[in-house]
């Protein structure tokens, strides 16, 4: 019988013949912690007597959640992390270097990997063909010990893409489209396969950002295969000697098949407080923003930036809108300076936040005020996630993003561009 | 009578005023920022006027704790914009919005020969034109806001004479944090300083805000600079409205003169926790430090980005800290986009932020957990005033910071 992907990773992983629902013990290539989840693991890994990593040139830490520090306490963690680094010889990302999974992509993912990361949103390293999920610190902490780590296999549910993208229309569309769809909880455990036309011919830029909202429909993982694409960005980032090609059997039994057909998607935008609450921008249009905010795991990559940067060209945002760009990584950051993005978008009135996750989980950089209603390119909309739960936030790509701080208010990119 | 004495006089209706006197004085600008503002927005609605005297002359610039940091920073700034907007109230936005003491003159809101009052101590700044600006509370602000005109004692005006030419490395912030060593920060207490000298006429507009900036940190009222060309050549393209040149009178007098030769002055280092405690960087030893920040209305503006990038160009930052420049404005920012600096910065392994006070005042960006030591470009090092109580903070300019961020522990610019 034919593997999907997460059955094919996982059972060269655990050296056995995996199928779903099975429990298997599988290696782990890369587990790594950041800087809210880093201190419970650290914990946890002294609590139950290690004082060794497995493999510590493949574990890693990153300070990017609350970086630079906007409190005394945070400050305090990430004097831990650099101390158990030190102590370990565990890899450390500083603050300002970037988010996790950005960095994680660039540096370290390879295609067939087992990834571990005490984050929900490390599913993200699925676009490069890497078993890469979120666990809990306790979990991880065993990782960084052993090495390894059990899963049940998960059944997978195939998303086939077809068609083509039209004229403003980008990766976050397809994913926000998916899962209002089939609902926050429309893949629990399960793994996403994407295949199809458009999916063969992504950049791994947009992999990444349908990869990273696949927790958002309940995913374990969300998988892409492993092929010209991934051999073309792991070189541009000076490591094609991690390529390996990677591809589901033709006769992989998947427990479900969607259909999409990528020409019929109209720019998205899920309204507060959930993912699925989707609608299309041109519903939603003429809603008022207080703020609008173009960065993170899911929207922050150059790709992102160059539409906004785009879209802003000779124009700035709307007074009463205030615009906040974080680059996802320092590399995506110069890049953008080079290619002069970030001047575009800092004449359109941008503040040009150091890479880090900023304001998207609500610890500092663009925190909203009571009533006050953000467009975000991040992956989360929950009541209370950019800090305040009288907040009201609004995901959708870069260009509807810019768009709609030029405007005021939400507004289908398409009009601009 | 000497500039303060004139600027005051000038501004109260009367033709002569001295050291001691009592004065009712218009104002020619007010400004508040994210923390201030909202205290003298509810007690401007206390004092029962619907308008602000002119809008025109009021600025709110939203920088302490922005882009907000949390929820009640967030709600500040609310609420400020909101009273801005209802008032006609120039308003600095996130997006404009830089350090409030970096932009107001880059912007040509405050021009020579002006009275500023500000709900911030480091309103002084801006003595570098040749005006009279000083902070005030919040409710004296609120004062300003509803009626225009401000109550003062005239102070003395303590002259500085600086003699000799400038010594590689050294500026405006040594040679403050070097006057402040010498007399203490009461050693001007509600005085004017003004700063003058042959090696004053060598100073950079910008080398000479960093001086007017610190002058609260010596207790001073103000800290003035005389008009000269330099400064006419910063503001004439900048001026939107008509402005005065004061002198000092031939016969000026000053309550006191300190004759410094600074021919010979070394890099200066303000050790915790207070800028008096500055030292001759041979003096301090080997410090090492956690962070290193670039930035603040000290040292903030482009040619302090342009002595940090110069340094830092081709150099690594030291893995064993981290750095983190701030720029002080959005044209400051894009000008040192366009000079390469921000680049340089990057590559070297800094983190660049959006304008902002950030760390300076403990508010985010780099907050110090205990036992944690920085070396900042900032203006005051008192206990706890970049986060825990136990942690420190070294006051240095530029040059000494960018060394430091490459060496990881303080050190000379030479060294590099």
């Amino acid at each position: 019988m034919g593997k999907t992907l997460a059955e094919k990773i996982l059972s060269l992983k655990s050296g056995s013949d995996a199928s779903a629902g099975d429990i298997v013990v599988s290696k782990v290539d890369l587990a790594f912690v950041q800087d809210t989840t880093g201190p419970l693991t650290v914990r946890e890994f002294w609590d139950n007597g290690f004082t060794k990593l497995a493999n510590p040139s493949r574990t890693a830490l990153f300070l990017d959640h609350a970086a630079p520090s906007p409190q005394r306490q945070l400050s305090t963690d990430h004097i831990l992390l650099r101390k158990f680094a030190r102590d370990t010889g565990a890899l450390i990302f500083d603050v300002g270097e970037g988010v996790c999974h950005q960095l994680v992509a660039e540096k370290l993912a390879r295609p067939g990997d087992v990834i571990v990361g005490a984050d929900s949103h490390t599913v993200t390293a699925g676009g490069l063909g890497a078993f890469s999920t979120g666990m809990g610190s306790s979990d991880i902490a065993v990782a960084f010990a052993l090495g390894k780590t059990w899963f049940r296999v998960p059944e997978t549910i195939k998303v086939v893409v077809s068609g083509r993208f039209k004229h403003g229309i980008y990766a976050k569309d397809l994913i926000l489209y998916l899962i209002g769809l089939i609902g926050a909880d429309g893949a629990t455990y399960k793994a996403l396969e994407f295949s199809g036309n458009v999916v063969n011919n992504m950049t791994i830029a947009e992999r990444l950002t349908i990869a990273n909202m696949a927790v958002e429909a309940g995913a374990k993982v969300g998988l892409f295969p492993s092929d010209r694409q991934t051999l073309e960005y792991l070189r541009s980032v000076g490591r094609e000697a991690d390529y390996q090609p990677l591809a589901a059997d033709e006769d992989a039994v998947y427990e479900r098949v969607i259909e999409i057909d990528a020409t019929a998607l109209e720019p998205m935008v899920a309204k507060p407080h959930t993912v699925d609450n989707t609608a299309t921008a041109r519903e939603l249009k003429g809603t008022k923003l207080d703020q609008v905010f173009i960065g993170t795991c899911t929207g922050g990559r150059l790709d992102d930036l160059a539409v906004a940067a785009a879209i802003f060209k000779n124009r700035r945002h709307h007074p009463q809108t205030r615009l906040i760009v974080t680059p996802a990584s320092q590399k995506v950051y110069l890049e953008a300076i080079r290619l002069g993005y970030i001047e575009i978008l800092v004449q359109a009135g941008a503040n040009v936040m150091p890479p880090g996750c900023g304001a998207c989980l609500g610890v500092h950089q663009g925190v909203l005020g009571d009533g006050e209603v953000c467009l975000s390119t991040a992956n989360r909309n929950f009541k209370g996630r950019m800090g305040n739960p009288e907040g009201f936030i609004y995901l959708a790509s870069a260009a509807t993003a810019a768009a709609s701080a030029i405007k005021g208010e939400i507004s289908d990119p398409r009009e601009v561009m | 009578m000497n500039l303060v004495e004139k600027i005051l006089a000038a501004h109260s209706g009367k033709t002569q005023v001295s050291p001691g006197d009592f004065i009712n004085a218009k104002v020619d600008l007010v400004l508040a920022n994210d923390i201030t503002a909202p205290i003298a927005v509810k007690e401007f609605k206390k004092i029962g006027v619907s308008k602000v005297f002119d809008p025109k002359k009021i600025v709110f610039v939203p920088d302490h704790f922005v882009p907000n940091k949390d929820i009640a920073s967030a709600e500040q700034v609310k609420m400020v914009r909101e009273f801005a907007r209802e008032q006609g109230i120039l308003f600095f936005e996130c997006g404009k919005m830089g350090v409030e003491h970096v932009i107001l003159h880059e912007q040509g809101l405050v021009l020579p020969g002006d009275i500023v009052v500000g709900a911030d101590s480091h309103t002084c700044t801006y003595g570098a034109l040749g005006a009279f600006t000083t902070g005030m509370g919040s409710t004296d602000i609120a004062a300003a806001m509803a009626t225009g005109e401000v109550w003062m004692k005239v102070p003395p005006t303590i002259k500085f004479n600086y003699s000799g030419k400038l010594p590689k490395w050294i500026g405006g912030k040594d040679l403050i944090l070097f006057t402040i060593g010498q007399i203490g920060v009461d050693g001007a207490l509600y005085s004017a300083m003004y700063f003058c000298g042959e090696a004053i006429d060598a100073l950079s507009m910008e080398n000479r805000f960093t001086m007017s900036n610190m002058a609260i940190e010596a207790g001073g009222k103000a800290g003035l600079f005389r008009v000269d060309e330099k400064t006419l050549e910063y503001v004439t393209p900048r001026a939107k409205r008509q402005y005065t040149v004061y002198d000092n009178d031939a016969d000026a007098s000053y309550a006191k003169t300190y004759n410094f030769d600074i021919s010979k002055l070394e890099p200066q280092v303000s050790l915790p926790h207070s800028p008096a405690n500055a030292r001759p960087i041979s003096q301090i030893g080997k410090i090492k430090v956690d962070q290193v920040i670039i930035g603040s209305c000290t040292n903030g503006r482009l040619e302090d980005l342009a002595i940090s990038a110069k340094l830092l160009e081709g150099n690594k930052v030291s893995p064993d800290l981290r750095t983190i420049v701030i720029p002080g404005s959005q044209q400051v920012y894009l000008d040192a986009l366009k000079a390469g600096y921000i680049e340089t910065f990057i590559n070297a392994g800094v983190a660049v932020s959006t304008p902002t006070c950030g760390p300076c005042l403990g508010g985010h960006m780099g907050i110090l957990a205990a036992g944690e030591r920085c070396l900042a470009t900032t203006n005051r090092n008192f206990v706890g005033r970049m986060g825990s109580p136990k942690s420190e903070v070294y006051l240095a300019g530029p040059a000494v910071a960018a060394a430091t961020a490459i060496k990881g522990y303080i050190a000379h610019p030479d060294e590099i």
